[in-house]
């Protein structure tokens, strides 16, 4: 038995979630993950909301009003806080692709920071739409 | 299972395009900053703006293949089925696309 097929025999199959640990790494990381697949869903509406802004007057109008409603708003702030931890995450990553803040000590320390910097935006936002 | 070879490995583009877009947002946020367009026309002459257009499409552009590069990587991580898997990206493909169009048609609109 070669050694790939060996660890694929002891590879555990029932991972029980609620006994996994998460680093601050790995929120950062699957928060990263999250925050993208929630601006892919934003897109749509991004593009429409554009479309009708520069479609004339009353478009432009409309999509003022439209930020107005608290469903509206909460949307926003969902989008802010997406935004702004993924772009964050992503310089990191980015950093680290040319070797910068790879050591464990290193990594805890900016993975802390992206996750409270991206919190913190989104507090910025809230008190800005509020 | 076999790489397929191509041009730019998918991990390039997504860096790529993640390096433009971060450098588009901060000169989008600088510009917003220097003049605040207040009003329909003031606000179309700032989104439409020939010193905005380019990089804009270009944006959006690589918006779309950071996305596929993006969510592609989500659905090989998660969905193993065969046919599944090859049904997601479909999907995704097809997402994609129709917004690919509609943000040509209101960039050249």
């Amino acid at each position: 038995m070669n050694e790939l097929t060996r660890r694929r025999a002891v590879r555990p199959r029932f991972l029980n979630l609620l006994r996994l640990r998460y680093p601050v790494g790995a929120v950062c990381s699957f928060a990263h993950r999250v925050s993208g697949v929630l601006l892919a869903l934003f897109a749509p509406a991004l593009v429409w909301l554009l479309r009708r802004s520069l479609e004339g007057p009353s478009g432009y109008e409309a999509v003022a009003r439209v930020m107005h409603p608290f469903l509206a708003k909460a949307a926003a702030l969902v989008f802010v806080w997406a935004l702004a931890h993924h772009v964050l995450a992503g310089v990191r990553h980015l950093l680290k692709d040319i070797d910068r803040g790879s050591s464990l000590a290193v990594a805890r320390r900016s993975a802390w920071t992206v996750n409270v910097l991206g919190v913190l935006i989104l507090l910025l936002a809230l008190g800005a739409l509020a | 299972m076999k790489r397929i070879p191509s041009a730019l490995p998918a991990w390039l583009v997504q860096r790529l395009s993640a390096l433009y877009m971060l450098l588009f947002l901060l000169y989008a946020l600088g510009r917003w900053n220097l003049a605040r367009p207040d009003g329909y026309a003031a606000w179309r002459a700032w989104a439409l703006h020939a010193s905005i257009r380019l990089p804009l499409a270009l944006f959006c552009i690589a918006l779309l293949l950071h996305g596929w590069v993006g969510l592609r990587d989500v659905i090989l991580d998660y969905i193993h089925p065969v046919p599944l898997r090859l049904g997601a990206l479909a999907l995704v493909a097809a997402y994609l696309a129709a917004l690919a169009v509609a943000v040509a048609q209101v960039l050249t609109g």
